[in-house]
């Protein structure tokens, strides 16, 4: 992968990372208020944030180094 | 149960899993997904945030696109000005190498054409050395001198 696609890829997992942590923080607030804290189903989706996350830090790394981890 | 207490059931279920929705909820607490149609000052925030990055982004691409094509066009007046001084340079040796030599020869006449009339004019006497070296812009000390000879004469 060249840089630049490691850098629009970068791009869209930020605004993936992002958009899903808001997602979790709403929907634990969502949870908290009505006194219905379901922690399997926060656990399943603070699990898929994590994956966006080290997939993230991988192409940070990649960026970092300039060298393409997934070859 | 009327059509339209049928709809408002149906809206305020949860799409993925069924669940029962109050009419202010933003997430499903049963499965988690989010309601598309639920006000989220958040969400909205983020995704005019976004959209006011991406205008810049854009922006700047355009501006740098810009800038990149602002030396190709520098290219064209730069190409012909290194063809113009090329080939003003050109000419300018060629009449050089040609009228060199015809100036040479000018040069040397009008010395060689010069120095027998500077003869004749010195051997002359009186009113005609006079004239020559008037016209000539001559020298001073001769004209005196001829002037004296002038007086002496009679």
């Amino acid at each position: 992968m060249s840089a630049a696609e490691l850098e629009a890829r970068r791009e869209q997992l930020t605004e993936r990372f992002a958009l899903m942590q808001l997602e979790l923080g709403g929907l634990f607030y969502e949870m908290a208020i009505r006194d219905h804290l379901e922690l399997d189903v926060l656990a399943a989706k603070s699990a898929a944030l994590q994956r966006v996350d080290l997939e993230l830090a991988e192409v940070q790394r990649s960026l970092a180094t300039g060298v393409d981890a997934s070859v | 149960m009327t059509e339209t207490e049928q709809e408002i059931t149906q809206r305020e279920q949860c799409e993925q899993c069924a669940a029962p929705l109050a009419a202010d909820q933003r997430y499903c607490v049963n499965c988690g997904a989010r309601r598309s149609e639920a006000n989220d000052p958040a969400a909205s925030y983020f995704s005019e945030a976004s959209a006011a990055r991406a205008r810049v982004a854009a922006a700047t691409r355009a501006r740098a696109a810009a800038n990149r094509k602002r030396p190709a066009q520098l290219r064209i007046p730069a190409a012909l000005l290194a063809v113009i001084v090329a080939a003003s340079a050109a000419v300018g040796f060629g009449l050089g190498s040609s009228s060199g030599g015809s100036t040479t020869t000018t040069v040397k006449s009008a010395v060689t054409s010069t120095k027998p009339a500077a003869n004749t004019t010195s051997t002359r006497h009186g009113s005609t050395t006079k004239s020559t070296s008037a016209a000539t812009g001559g020298n001073y000390s001769n004209q005196e001198k001829n002037d004296n000879s002038v007086v002496s004469e009679p």
